[in-house]
């Protein structure tokens, strides 16, 4: 029994791919593309995301440090927001673009 | 396959036409794999799908040999090719191409054969067999026949386990020389000997009946 026949026999029976084969591949690489653009976007802010993360953490110890005030609760010194009072609600500064400040 | 036409007269010798297609410029316009990687780099869609229809036919011997003809191996040629886009302006040549995509192939094709196994601990696969249809100009027998063949040599790969097959993929079916399927499979050239010649033993017996027949 000779190498070459039983190669034969191995080779004529594993047929190739359907046809289209190449119009499947290629359809597949087409959108791949899409997936790409959107795999290096998401990437690039996750390469981002802990400086950003870090810088928020500082902003925000920046903010509770500076302007916690007495009545403040946690959330709006965090945020840096100024305390809302009536007193300090009618005590808003209306500015003028043309003329500056026309009143409080 | 339309390169393989073309291609005929330019193969390096030692291997069946579908699987040695390192080719150079012609005067009848036939591109290199280089000229064609570059312009592939460069998004040309023409130029990959050349390289997807130079190679199919050997990536198809890989993934068909491994895990049999199905919607399986077709999708597994298919993402063979996907992944060597993706990985396009990494490729630098210091292997043949033909060598780099069996790698993908052989690697992607044990993947899906662990894949299969753990689903089949599950659920009794269904036998994906070769529809019978006859090609043209063949008899209703002949196409039994043929049919009927080409189930006990698949038979006869399914039982071999994964290594022996992966040689017997690459070196009788493929057509590797052994130290090309020693570098797809990342293994000795000893070893690729000595499993080829327990693979062949195994084959040689269970096909016996059709090796008879064709004498």
């Amino acid at each position: 029994m000779s190498d070459d026949a039983l190669e034969e026999l191995l080779r004529s029976s594993v047929p190739g791919f359907d046809a289209g084969f190449a119009d499947r591949v290629v359809e597949r690489v087409e959108g791949l593309s899409v997936d790409e653009t959107a795999r290096a976007v998401s990437g690039y802010f996750r390469r981002w995301a802990p400086l950003a993360l870090a810088a928020s953490l500082v902003l925000a110890a920046f903010n509770v440090v500076t302007t916690s005030q007495d009545g403040q609760s946690t959330f709006d010194a965090v945020l840096g927001l100024e305390p809302v009072s009536v007193q300090s609600a009618y005590a808003i500064t209306v500015l003028d673009a043309d003329n500056g400040e026309v009143g409080r | 396959m339309d390169g393989g036409d073309r291609l005929s007269n330019r193969q390096v010798a030692n291997g069946p036409p579908n699987t040695r297609a390192k080719t150079v410029r012609t005067l009848d316009g036939v591109d290199s794999d280089t000229d064609l990687l570059a312009r592939a780099r460069n998004g040309d869609a023409h130029a990959f799908r050349h390289l997807v229809e130079r190679y199919q036919d050997g990536v198809a011997a890989v993934v068909v040999g491994m895990l049999g003809p199905g919607p399986d191996a077709d999708d597994v040629g298919q993402e063979t090719f996907v992944r060597f886009y993706r990985s396009i302006d990494r490729f630098r040549g210091e292997a043949a191409l033909r060598t780099y995509l069996t790698r993908i192939a052989m690697n992607l094709s044990l993947n899906e054969l662990k894949r299969r196994k753990r689903r089949e601990r599950r659920v009794l696969r269904i036998h994906e067999g070769t529809p019978e249809f006859a090609a043209p100009g063949e008899g209703p027998d002949e196409a039994v026949d043929r049919a009927d063949r080409a189930r006990a040599v698949r038979e006869a790969i399914d039982r071999l386990d994964e290594k022996h097959r992966a040689v017997v993929t690459l070196r009788m079916i493929q057509g590797l020389s052994t130290k090309e399927t020693a570098e797809a499979l990342g293994v000795p050239e000893g070893t690729v000997l000595s499993r080829l010649a327990r693979g062949r033993q195994k084959l040689e017996g269970e096909l016996k009946p059709w090796l008879n027949d064709d004498e």
